[in-house]
């Protein structure tokens, strides 16, 4: 009787398909905080400009896991990432949180709204907004001056590149992984 | 599990074909960055009206405005932030962070920068300098700062 009470109180087991999307998505997080602390590590290419590599894991956490996977994704590679490069609440992690929200954001809107829309186009459009979110971010926080804006277009035009390369790369692992794991 | 044999498209994709995109990719790529080169054009016609002048900020306030020396004048602007006091020197060369109390060194490693609509920011200390033309409003409130020649 004893034991048998004690079974019906140990919860149920988590499905194996829960398990794995835990699994996956831990994975493409330490690839992102990898990509992150990578990237930090690298020559800059600007005063105000990386290429954003890690934002191909949050592309494909969005693919594979959903938009809720691709959130806290973002999240957690911002403030885990920064605790590797010693930046954790200084003026660049918010600056970089704040980026890496508003592309995430416009990544699961464009994704909702336009089911079909190609991993590049929404990686260009999530590498736009991603600079203009940390634009305002220094413009509402930091330096609240519109002049600020000047450095603007050149950054916006960098960022449609890298997008675009970003986006090719994502494009390139979701067919290995749609081939791999039959999805 | 599926192997690669009932996927024979998705197999042969190489990372060239990803890389060249769709032309739903392409034109939209072609019109952001047509936007992008319209915003542009409008800032630089916002920014040449009259003599280039420096701006020195910290946060919302100017601190010092001056025009760019002509002549072999070294104008030398210590500007308080929220961290310490960023060095920058303005000549005829442009505009530098010559020192700066953040960790990152953005500013300083940014170099002298001379075109109108050049901007050279500390987000760290809430500094920033911009190169624009004088004729523009916003002069208001100026405050300056420990500003030598």
């Amino acid at each position: 009787m004893t034991k048998i009470i004690e079974k019906s109180s140990v919860p149920p087991r988590p499905s194996l398909e829960s398990l794995e999307h835990k699994a996956v998505w831990l994975a493409f997080v330490l690839l992102a905080i990898g990509l992150h602390v990578f990237e930090a590590a690298l020559p800059s290419l600007g005063p105000w400009f990386k290429f954003g590599l890690a934002n191909i894991m949050t592309l494909l956490a969005l693919m594979y896991l959903g938009a809720r996977a691709a959130f806290t994704l973002a999240i957690a590679r911002v403030i885990i990432g920064s605790m590797f490069i010693g930046t954790l609440f200084t003026p660049t992690f918010f600056i970089s949180l704040a980026g890496a929200l508003t592309a995430a954001t416009v990544m699961v809107l464009l994704y909702k709204i336009f089911p079909r829309i190609s991993l590049i186009s929404l990686s260009v459009l999530a590498a736009v907004a991603h600079m203009s979110g940390q634009f305002v971010t220094v413009e509402t926080w930091f330096i609240q001056q519109s002049a600020l804006y000047y450095l603007l277009p050149p950054l916006l035009a960098l960022s449609c590149i890298s997008g675009w390369i970003n986006g090719a790369i994502a494009t390139y692992i979701w067919q290995k992984l749609k081939t791999e794991r039959g999805l | 599990m599926t192997t690669e044999n009932n996927h024979p498209k998705a197999a042969t994709v190489s990372f060239r074909q990803c890389l060249q995109g769709s032309w739903a990719d392409r034109i939209l790529l072609v019109l952001l960055l047509m936007g992008i080169g319209f915003l542009w054009l409008q800032i630089s016609q916002t920014l040449a009206q009259g003599a280039p002048a420096a701006y020195v900020y910290h946060g919302d306030t100017l601190l010092a405005k001056y025009p760019l020396p002509d002549d072999e004048r070294m104008i030398h602007v210590a500007a308080q932030g929220e961290i310490g006091v960023s060095n920058i020197e303005i000549s005829k060369h442009g505009i530098r962070f010559e020192t700066s109390p953040c960790s990152t060194h953005y500013c300083t490693l940014s170099g002298t920068k001379k075109y109108t609509g050049s901007v050279i920011a500390c987000v760290p200390n809430h500094i920033m300098v911009v190169i624009r033309g004088s004729d523009e409003k916003s002069d208001e409130n100026i405050k300056f700062d420990a500003i030598s020649e």
